[in-house]
């Protein structure tokens, strides 16, 4: 019998739903996992087991009076702790909101739920989706199920973990510049930011707040998209059964002018994507775009000064309640004068046109997941993401939909993924072509689980009460 | 960078950022260069801004 975690989440949902498996027997299996391989990869910050068990049993009983369970039914999330998830707390792993509690769900948490998911835990994070990875909050980083020692991306650190490592099915992760992207690339899993205001975010921490989208982390492509419908408070549509056949793939000519920065194994990741495309009918169209810096350097000003607006005067209220990384972020921003901030903002609609343009008659923009594969946990710069132009703040400075995806691994052994980006309201087309990908080479572009997380472990129910976890 | 322009560079920095009393000499270092970085973003953002068409930008 395959394992639970490899299942989908249509193929578990299902036998949830015809009562093969119970939702309690799920909930109980998925949480012997984070017992017996989360202390090591603190993808849970805020594991809530109780919580999860009355739920699945809440929905056992209502599927054997006969009710009828949604697309969620019985699968297991965790939600990143920036979200609002109804009586478990809601710090965004930062200690300045130690001891809050929600009082109701998010809108896409409470869609989830009604839709049947079972919420394990909050989800480890970087301080308030920005500052980290840190070793100074009231939780540990979250590390890469690859390689411990490594950085698993951020800010939504830990979705990219318990997804990647099996703890959960999928996860609710946040993206302002990367979040939801970086943290699939690195943990070789798929993560999707939808285009701007296609999903609610109330509910949920505002970092920068016209930068800020909300999505789906998950381990295969038909996985993302039922997470990302159900998120949207639709009914999840049949899976994709075409090919890449007659595609028609952009790719930003001369490596975006960031070739000097691409790591060869990022390189060879994007060349193998190419030569799948390729042999299996799809044209590669070189694509004049503006350069990637053109799009980095005011999306970060625009991004700088909406932190500093929304958090730098917390931080000087309350300076020792906040990680070093998270100060020094969320202040250098009221550095940039209004006249800056306004031109980043009036060059928006312009760039967000020219890239409508150029990508006019493709289906996708195909580019890195990140320019290089993790690298060490404990020595990730805090202004990484300002220094040198990186692909992902593109689609939260024009808005548009972008989905992360596995593409093989690097010498290391570490994943390296790419992204497509589409216009607005692509998200399903953008869905379908990864899964495109994911069906013609599943040795390169499926999820696969890190060495050490495969099998079951030990039964440890007696084990469960788990407490949220300190330093 | 000589120590007095070192002091100048955190002086300044303390004053754009309001930086409270408890920084610590080498936090106040880090956003010395995070200020740098950010600084040389917002020029280069200045010259995206000239190299495209001044008439595609609405006031």
């Amino acid at each position: 019998m395959t394992a639970l975690e490899n299942l989908s989440i249509r193929k578990l949902a299902a036998m949830v739903r015809a009562r093969e498996i119970s939702a309690v027997d799920v909930t109980t299996h998925f949480l012997g996992r984070i017992v017996a391989y989360d202390d090591a990869l603190c993808g849970f910050n805020v594991p809530a087991p109780e919580a999860a068990l009355d739920a699945a049993h809440d929905l056992d009983t209502y599927l054997n009076a006969g009710g009828e369970a949604g697309a969620l039914a019985g699968i297991p999330l965790s939600i990143k702790d920036t979200a609002d998830v109804a009586g478990l707390p809601s710090a965004g792993a930062s200690a300045s909101r130690s001891g809050r509690t929600a009082t109701a769900d998010a809108t896409v948490v409470a869609r989830m739920k009604a839709a049947g998911g079972i919420v394990l835990g909050k989800a480890n994070c970087h301080e308030l989706a920005f500052g980290g990875p840190s070793f100074d909050l009231p939780f540990p980083p979250a590390r890469n199920p690859w390689n411990l020692d490594r950085f698993p991306g951020g800010s939504s650190s830990g979705s990219g973990v318990t997804v990647a490592a099996g703890l959960c099915l999928g996860s609710l992760a946040t993206d302002t510049a990367g979040s939801i992207r970086l943290p699939a690339t690195m943990c070789g899993v798929f993560g999707l930011k939808p285009g701007h205001d296609t999903l609610p975010l109330d509910g949920i921490a505002v970092l920068a707040a016209t930068m800020d989208h909300v999505g789906p982390v998950a381990r295969t492509a038909d996985d993302t998209r039922i997470l990302f419908d159900v998120m949207a408070g639709r009914s999840p549509g049949s899976p994709f059964v075409e090919s890449l056949k007659g595609l028609r793939i952009g790719v930003p000519e001369n490596e975006w002018d960031v070739g000097r920065l691409i790591h060869p194994d990022v390189r060879a990741a994007i060349d193998g994507a190419i030569e799948v495309a390729r042999s299996e009918g799809a044209d590669i169209v070189p694509l004049r775009l503006p350069s990637l810096e053109d799009f980095h350097a005011p999306g970060t000003v625009l991004m700088m000064c909406e932190v500093a607006a929304e958090h730098a005067a917390s931080v000087r209220a309350a300076w020792d309640k906040f990680g070093a990384i998270f100060r020094a972020r969320a202040l250098v921003g009221e550095g940039i004068a209004v006249h800056d901030f306004r031109l980043a903002e009036r060059l928006r609609p312009v760039l967000r046109k020219r890239l409508l343009d150029a990508m006019s008659n493709v289906d996708c923009l195909l580019v890195p997941g990140a320019l290089a594969p993790p690298g060490p946990l404990a020595s990730v710069d805090p202004f990484y993401f300002m220094k040198d132009p990186i692909p992902n703040i593109v689609a939260n400075y024009t808005g548009f939909p972008a989905l992360a995806f596995p593409a093989g691994f690097g010498g290391d052994g570490m994943p390296v993924g790419v992204q497509i980006m589409g216009v607005p309201r692509s998200e399903h087309r953008l869905l379908d072509i990864a899964e495109s990908f994911e069906r013609a080479d599943p040795s390169r572009f499926a999820a696969r689980t890190p060495p050490g997380l495969e099998g079951r472990p030990e039964p440890c129910l007696f084990k469960l009460e788990l407490p949220a976890r300190a330093m | 960078m000589s120590d007095a322009g070192k002091i100048e560079a955190q002086l300044r920095a303390i004053a754009k950022v309001r930086l409270p009393h408890g920084a610590s000499e080498e936090e106040i270092a880090d956003f010395v260069r995070g200020l740098a970085i950010l600084d040389d973003v917002t020029l280069r953002a200045r010259r995206v801004a000239e190299r495209l068409a001044q008439d595609e930008m609405q006031p």
